[in-house]
């Protein structure tokens, strides 16, 4: 290893170094000397982003981006008349409609009723998403999602996907909707003929009906519900290719921002874990799950004794765990792992991984049980 | 815990706020300041990540920005990772397309470098694909985009957790380790720049 590996096993040092990183990063001098070293090609890097772009194509995107935002835009009352390039003809129907809708609220009703339950394609969806940008109807994910749903059902199925995918890409929730996206994006290539109309929609209606469902948790469950779901659609055809489509079996895949997705080789036991658990949704859709299984055994274990190392090891150490800037919960994930009184899995917790084993402490949540008895459901803290 | 000294600059909340109300309706000004602040460091991030053609998928990502703004609740630093997962997405996207479509690969390839741009175009594609690929070639795929996003993207810790959809630690674990790997590369080829 080098210098700077040298130091990262001492959690003092690493705090100190975290900071030292930042400053480094952030094009700030350091006092580390071989951080220093790093130091022009870091600066380099950083001038390559900055005085960039030029005027000319900061205004032609300005212009660009302006149209498309009025296009888009229900309520065009606020832009001045100079500025906007979109005939004003073009809006006005929609906007009848919804200035109408919302002066006439009781007989708004059976039509806002109806266009909320259109789908895309609907001489009614403009009423209904319309709406729901001046806040009368739910705009949510799961509304478009299940319109999606309907969508496959009348037999749009690439139109359904892309519909789910678009939804799903304007969403920031939280990990399901990460591997929802995953899977979706995964089969989305696939020609209209490879697509089984019914179990596209079972797919998506149990997105629509479950997504969400894992905040606060790993959101395993759902992701294994998917994976199943969508291997369905996309696997049928031979056995030793269980992924799902041509993306699936693309290594670059997986690395979208699908937590724990392990990229990262050589981080310690904890992390290997992570590789293995944490990416699970994202790992099943592609078709992994086999393999995914057998790393998570092996990530277990290893975290089992890289815990109990660092509880044995650790204990006199502590204090050190202390200038560690990692979240003291992320440490804490580790207890499941490890079989240990509460209070002492604590203390051991930083010094046994500290930021570098929390996807690792993550993954822990989603080993299966019956595999790796070790590890006690009570302690899926998750994320 | 990870300001940057001479962030993107010193503005309000407020400042933001009414900046992105201006956005969402169609001013203009809104969108150049948000495109000064964010192009470069979303152009260098994607260039940096191996994009054939960053400028156009910058494009690409900027206007799917336009497009959703109306959907965007939020502060300046989750418009930024807001703004880089979409880039990220659009980047893998293209890879994918790449990959299942390799003949074309190398006609766009050729077809770009003789082409050329404008000066500061060809200044950025050259110290790009040389230097910074190389250095990057050296690193994980989490740590390249850990440290591109940190360095050209030019996110906190925070924000690139968010962006990747992953812990502050683990982004830690990668910046460190990916640096480590940086340093040995320079260590190995004697480099001094």
């Amino acid at each position: 290893m080098s210098r700077i590996g040298d130091y990262m096993d001492d959690m003092r040092t690493r705090g100190l170094l975290d900071r030292e990183i930042e400053r480094l990063l952030a094009g700030a001098p350091v006092e580390d000397r071989d951080l220093a070293l790093l130091s022009p090609l870091v600066e380099g890097l950083r001038s390559r982003a900055g005085g960039w772009p030029q005027e000319s194509e900061v205004r032609s995107f300005a212009t660009r981006a302006a149209s498309v935002v009025l296009e888009r835009s229900p309520h065009p009352t606020n832009v001045t008349a100079g500025k906007s390039r979109r005939p004003r003809m073009g809006l006005t129907p929609r906007l009848a409609a919804v200035t109408l809708a919302v002066l006439m609220v009781p007989a708004m009703a059976g039509a806002a009723l109806a266009a909320d339950s259109s789908i895309p394609g609907d001489p009614l969806y403009g009423l209904d998403r319309a709406l729901e940008v001046v806040g009368i109807a739910s705009g949510s994910i799961e509304e478009r999602l299940a319109e999606a749903a309907e969508l496959a059902a009348d037999g749009r199925s690439q139109q359904a996907i892309d519909h789910a995918v678009v939804a799903l890409q304007a969403s920031t929730g939280d990990a399901t909707h990460e591997m929802a996206l995953q899977a979706l994006e995964a089969i989305q290539d696939l020609s209209a003929t490879e697509l089984d109309r019914s179990e596209l929609v079972a797919l998506l209606a149990y997105i629509s009906e479950n997504i969400g469902e894992g905040a606060g948790t790993d959101g395993r469950e759902f992701g294994q519900g998917v994976a199943e779901l969508a291997r369905e659609i996309g696997g049928n055809d031979t056995g030793d290719n269980p992924a799902i489509g041509p993306p699936a079996t693309d290594p670059d895949g997986p690395p979208v921002v699908t937590p724990g997705q392990g990229q990262d080789p050589p981080v310690g036991p904890g992390n290997s874990n992570g590789q293995a658990g944490n990416g699970n949704g994202a790992q099943n859709e592609n078709g992994a799950q086999n393999e995914n299984g057998a790393q998570n055994e092996n990530g277990a274990q290893n975290e089992n004794g890289a815990n109990q190392n660092g509880a044995q090891n650790g204990n006199p150490a502590n204090p050190n765990g202390n200038g560690d800037p990692g979240p003291p919960e992320e440490a804490s994930n580790s207890e499941p792992a490890v079989e240990e009184p509460p209070a002492e899995a604590d203390s051991v917790a930083p010094d046994s991984g500290g930021a570098d084993a929390d996807e690792g402490n993550n993954g822990s949540g989603t080993v299966p049980k019956p595999e790796s008895p070790s590890v006690t459901a009570p302690g899926r803290q998750g994320s | 815990m990870s300001s940057f000294p001479e962030r993107y600059s010193q503005r309000s909340p407020e400042d933001f706020a009414t900046r992105l109300e201006a956005a969402k309706s169609g001013r203009e000004w809104a969108w150049a300041d948000l495109y000064r602040d964010l192009a470069g460091p979303v152009t260098g991030y994607l260039a940096s990540r191996g994009a054939t053609e960053p400028e156009d998928l910058a494009s690409e990502t900027f206007l799917q920005v336009a497009r959703n703004i109306q959907t965007f609740e939020g502060d300046e630093s989750s418009f930024r990772s807001w703004v880089f997962v979409i880039a990220h997405r659009r980047l893998l996207d293209s890879r994918r397309a790449l990959q299942r479509r390799p003949e074309t690969t190398t006609l766009i390839e050729s077809t770009t470098e003789s082409t050329g741009g404008d000066v500061e175009d060809e200044a950025l594609d050259l110290l790009v694909s040389d230097e910074m690929k190389k250095a990057f070639e050296h690193l994980t795929d989490i740590q390249g985009d850990v440290l591109a996003l940190r360095i050209l993207g030019r996110l906190t810790l925070e924000e690139t957790a968010q962006t990747l959809g992953k812990r502050v630690g683990a982004v830690k674990a990668a910046q460190r380790r990916g640096l480590i790997a940086l340093q040995q590369w320079l260590d190995l080829e004697g480099v001094t720049r």
